[in-house]
């Protein structure tokens, strides 16, 4: 993860700005990254053509603006040139007048006079020429001192010019003297000079020059055809001032002093050249600037940049709005595209999210063939998959706990029926209809025969073959090979089994279940269990078979040791029984007393004294009531009471109580008596017991001593006379009269 | 990973800066050269250049810490320079090539005024238009030995014009002004173009003016000069000195209006008014536009020598070459 998290590798740098856009974004689903993408690709082309177009249209415009100023510029250098020609020209034409060069020569050479009229001639030529070309202000003549001999301007005359650059030049040949400020004229003026020669035509007479106005300059300048509207041309002096007339109010021609790339290129440099640089004004311009080399002068044609390049802007305005209107545009359609592919895998995680928290009956409606479609459907049937498998679990699970239960029960009737035919009747029915089985039976082994003997079976089936006494020998048929084996065994289809034999009673069997009945390696019998359905019986059923099979020979191993048991019990009873019963015969027919008689007269050895109600009570083992003659219902007439004495089940006497006809017997009297009786039985068995120990003693000490006379000891008449004495006086009675013998013995008396 | 580097690369950047601004710091520490100049006069806009070259801190980006010496009557400027009381000064071109004619050790390396602004005024309802006018009428000069520059120079173009100077009534100024006209005491008044003409719209009086250099004789007013020795020794220094002089006066031509506020903070008897006039009047003297502001024509050197060789203020001929030089001039343009 650490690796993960932060990438050595220098070669995915992309891969990491997209995660850290991803994540400065916080973008999370896939809709925001597809849009974003979208955006992005939209707006970067829409970014390259607009930056593109607005480069080359920006460039182009450049180049059209230029050009445009260097046509200016151009046409007005033309311009310029020819105005400084013709001012050269119109000297030279002055100078070659035939009058006017002699004029001229005659005074240079031989001046006469301030006031002659060859001077006035030529003041005049002079004057009509500045007024026939109007491109001068002034023309004079200069001797070879730089004295001005002759003007158009007569308060010139006089003046010398020898120190002045332009009669300096003059002298050499024609040349023009660039913008030059004059204080006496208080004026910057171009002067225009050529030499004058003598007719040889090499020696310098005298110097020719023509002040001409920079208004002419001016006029060409401010002409502001193909400038737009903030454009304008001007010339600048080497001296960087302005020359003719701002445009712009506030700069006064000699006055500003232009420093720009323009003019420092022009004029340092002397180039020509275009360039963007601010203007005297500090604004942004285009310009084009030219070097005028006879006039010494920069020429600079410029445009504002924001005029110039304005339709660029409205171009990029426009490509801009185009462009987001574009971006607009697919941006909508981005998002209608996004939802449609997102949207639904939403509704199919949604719907993910519900079937994961248990809800598996839904179904995504997702009509379409794409992708997406495809999923959609993957999904359903991956859902319905999950459903069933569900549901088979639901149902496996169900029939599961049923088989549990059902096992559970069976076991529950295993352990606490002792019964064997009951418990298999019990166990055989119950499997087969909590599991609705066609048929259930149980075979056991016959020990003495080996064979196997059906002991129970469900239904109808079951009781037939049951009373036909149907058995099997072991080996034989799937029962028998069970028995045989020691194995169980399961047949989801019969038919395949070569050794299945059809039973006539169960026609319809398809699938047969067999687990041996063992006892440790003793097979007690087979649990066989058939079914209708082909394929029946899981594994599981086989094991819970077992299991049920195995707590049955379990069962059925108790109820053998039970019974084995309780016969022994009863032999042991009935032993004891009989030595009772013989020991009480034996003293009922040896003893010398075997009753007596409590009356009022006293306790008298009773050997003929009996009470009616004495031969039902022996019979009957039970207390008995006698009712008199003279009674009419059982309790208000009874009048005596018989109740035997019973030793370990055995008669071994009884008692009769007689009392007279008005009182009756309570309840606690009874108990009484019931309380009493087995005290005297008791009391009499131990005082037998102690006799028959006196009389072992006594017969190893003397053989021949009768027996009778051992019977004849006090001991159990002590017993009875105490008991018929006790309860004659407690009970009130008239007459208590008990008896000693078995129960042959009494009733035979 | 980025933030535990951060305060490693802030460290670098932090020794980079103060290293550059060490570095800065003794560039900055280096002596600024001083120097002193004579001015020729009282403070004036006459010597805006220089002021501006302070006040705009030309001489600071030069590493110069000027001092400006106003004049007085009694101080003469070329002597000052050539004895090497000061490193520069400001004196005319007569009185500079009359010490070289002594042999003293000073050379004028840039003039102020290119146009010589020596006017002779006379009023305009007294018809006088030319030198020829002069005949008969009293002309004020300074000193009746004519040794002073306006002096000199209206003798040499009398010469010049073959006028005859004693038909001319020479008076001596004792007013200065236009008062001397206004009062009668003289027809023509000798004076500075950029003075009295300059403030006849103030004083409401119309002038007639005559230029002298119109009749060829023309003089250099101030110029700027050192001693020979200097820019043998420390041709660099002068460099240094004439560029952010030279720009100094073009920023006070392009910004004529400025300067006489700045004058007044140096002198502040000065009269704002006039200052402020004078200073537009400079400007055309300064800048003729025909070669650069400072530059100096041979042929008003040459006139100037032989109006002094003719006045005999000078005896013998003086190589020109040592007198002026336009070196400095041309390389700071």
């Amino acid at each position: 993860m650490k690796i993960d998290d932060h990438p050595t590798s220098a070669s995915q740098p992309w891969l990491r700005m997209n995660r850290w856009v991803f994540r400065t974004l916080q973008v999370n689903s896939i809709r925001t990254r597809l849009l974003i993408i979208l955006v992005f690709v939209v707006v970067l082309t829409a970014f390259v053509i607009s930056g593109t177009s607005a480069l080359v249209s920006y460039w182009d415009r450049q180049q059209y603006v230029l050009n445009q100023l260097e046509a200016v510029a151009v046409a007005k250098e033309t311009e310029i040139r020819t105005w400084t020609d013709n001012l050269q020209t119109d000297l030279r034409a002055l100078l070659s007048q035939q009058d006017v060069i002699l004029r001229v020569r005659s005074q240079l050479k031989f001046f006469v006079s301030d006031v002659s009229r060859l001077q006035r001639d030529l003041e005049e030529d002079l004057m009509n020429m500045v007024n026939v070309t109007g491109r001068f202000e002034e023309i004079f003549l200069m001797n070879r001192e730089g004295k001005v001999i002759a003007s158009s301007n007569l308060e010139q005359k006089g003046k010398i010019f020898s120190q002045e650059p332009f009669f300096q030049e003059g002298l050499k040949g024609p040349y023009i003297q660039p913008a030059t400020y004059y204080p006496a004229l208080d004026r910057t003026s171009i002067i225009v000079v050529a030499p004058v020669f003598d007719q040889d035509g090499k020696t310098v007479l005298g110097v020719m020059a023509g002040r001409a106005n920079l208004n002419y300059l001016n006029q060409i300048m401010i002409e502001r055809t193909g400038l737009g509207d903030t454009g304008e041309a001007y010339l600048v002096g080497l001296n960087r001032a302005l020359l003719t007339e701002s445009r712009f109010p506030g700069y006064q021609p000699l006055k500003t002093y232009i420093r720009t790339d323009g003019t420092n290129k022009s004029l340092t440099e002397r180039l020509n050249d275009e360039g963007l640089y601010p203007d005297y004004r500090g604004v942004q311009v285009v310009g084009v600037y030219r070097w005028l080399p006879q006039l010494q002068v920069a020429l600079l044609a410029e445009q504002d940049q924001a005029e110039a390049f304005n339709p660029i802007y409205t171009a990029l305005i426009r490509d801009i709005g185009i462009a987001l209107g574009v971006v607009i545009l697919f941006v909508t359609i981005g998002l209608f595209m996004t939802r449609n592919i997102t949207d639904p895998l939403i509704d199919l995680a949604g719907i993910a999210n519900r079937i994961a928290a248990g809800n598996l009956g839904l179904v995504v409606n997702i009509p379409r063939n794409d992708e997406i479609g495809e999923l959609a459907h993957a999904f359903n049937s991956m859902t319905a998959q999950l459903r069933s498998l569900i549901e088979n679990l639901e149902e496996r699970i169900q029939e599961r706990t049923q088989a549990l239960e059902a096992g559970a029960l069976i076991s529950r009737q295993i352990t606490t029926i002792l019964d064997i035919d009951e418990l298999l009747s019990q166990v055989v029915n119950n499997l087969q209809t909590t599991f609705n089985y066609y048929h259930v039976h149980i075979y056991l082994i016959d020990e003495a025969t080996g064979e196997l003997v059906m002991r129970e079976g469900s239904g109808e089936a079951g009781r037939k073959l049951k009373a036909q006494g149907h058995k099997l020998p072991r080996g034989r048929g799937i029962v028998g090979t069970v028995a045989e084996r020691a194995e169980p065994f399961l047949a989801r289809d019969v038919n395949q089994i070569p050794n299945f034999i059809r039973n006539p009673h169960l026609s319809r069997t398809q699938a047969e279940l067999a687990v041996p009945l063992r006892k440790g390696k003793i097979i007690l019998g087979v649990l066989d269990i058939q079914s209708e359905e082909l394929g029946d019986f899981s594994e599981q059923e086989l094991t819970l078979m077992q299991s049920i099979a195995d707590q049955i020979a379990v069962a059925l191993d108790n109820a053998r040791l039970f019974q084995n048991l309780q016969a022994a019990a009863t032999e042991a009873e009935e032993l004891t029984r009989r030595i009772t019963r013989e020991t009480w015969q034996e003293i009922g027919s040896k003893a010398e007393t075997t009753g007596y008689t409590f009356t009022k007269q006293g306790l008298i050895p009773a050997t003929n004294d009996w009470l009616p109600a004495m031969d039902r009570a022996v019979s009957q083992k039970s207390l008995v009531q006698y009712a008199d003659e003279n009674g009419n219902g059982a309790t208000e007439a009874a009048a005596s009471v018989a109740i035997p004495l019973i030793l370990r089940g055995e008669v071994i006497g009884v008692i009769g109580i007689e009392r007279p006809v008005d009182r009756t017997w309570s309840e606690d009297e009874m108990m009484t008596i019931e309380a009493i009786t087995e005290q005297v039985a008791l009391a009499l068995d131990a005082a037998r017991l102690a006799r028959e120990t006196e009389r072992a003693a006594w017969r190893d000490q003397v053989v021949s001593e009768s027996t009778a006379k051992v019977w004849s000891s006090a001991e159990l008449e002590e017993v009875m006379r105490a008991a018929v004495a006790q309860l004659g006086d407690k009970l009130q009675a008239s007459e208590v009269v008990i008896r000693l013998g078995t129960e042959t013995q009494l009733t035979q008396s | 990973m980025m933030n535990t580097r951060f305060p490693q690369y802030l460290l670098i950047g932090l020794l980079l800066i103060s290293s550059l601004l060490g570095g800065c710091a003794t560039i900055q520490a280096r002596e600024p050269d001083k120097v002193t100049v004579q001015l020729s006069w009282f403070h004036s806009v006459e010597f805006a250049g220089f002021y501006a070259a302070q006040a705009q801190g030309f001489y600071d980006a030069e590493n110069l810490e000027v001092t400006l010496l106003p004049g007085a009557p009694e101080i003469i400027p070329h002597q000052e320079i050539a004895e090497g009381k000061v490193d520069f000064g400001v004196t005319g071109g007569d009185s500079l090539l009359i010490a070289r004619s002594q042999g003293k050790d000073i050379k004028a390396v840039a003039t102020i005024f290119r146009r010589s602004p020596i006017v002779l005024m006379s009023l305009a309802e007294s018809g006088i238009k030319t030198p020829q006018d002069f005949v008969g009428k009293r002309v004020g000069i300074f000193s009746p030995a004519f040794d002073n520059a306006n002096d000199v120079q209206l003798l040499a173009m009398l010469r010049r014009l073959n006028i005859d100077e004693s038909q001319v009534e020479m008076v001596v100024i004792e007013e200065y002004g236009l008062g001397s006209l206004t009062s009668g005491a003289m027809d023509v008044y000798s004076g500075f173009s950029t003075e009295e003409p300059s403030r006849t719209d103030l004083e409401n009086v119309q002038l007639n003016l005559i230029y002298p250099q119109d009749y060829g004789v023309q003089m250099y007013a101030n110029v700027i000069a050192t001693r020979s020795q200097l820019i043998e020794e420390n041709p660099e220094l002068v460099e240094r000195f004439i560029r952010a002089t030279v720009k100094g006066y073009q920023y006070a031509l392009a910004n004529a209006e400025e300067m006489a506020e700045l004058a007044v903070k140096y002198d502040s008897n000065l009269n704002l008014e006039y200052q402020r006039a004078s200073m537009l009047a400079e400007v055309a003297m300064i800048d003729t536009g025909d070669v650069p502001i400072g530059t100096m024509d041979e042929v008003v050197w040459q006139d100037t020598q032989q109006i002094l060789l003719d006045q005999k203020f000078i005896s013998t001929p003086i190589d020109l070459s040592t007198i002026y030089t336009n070196e400095f001039v041309e390389k700071v343009q």
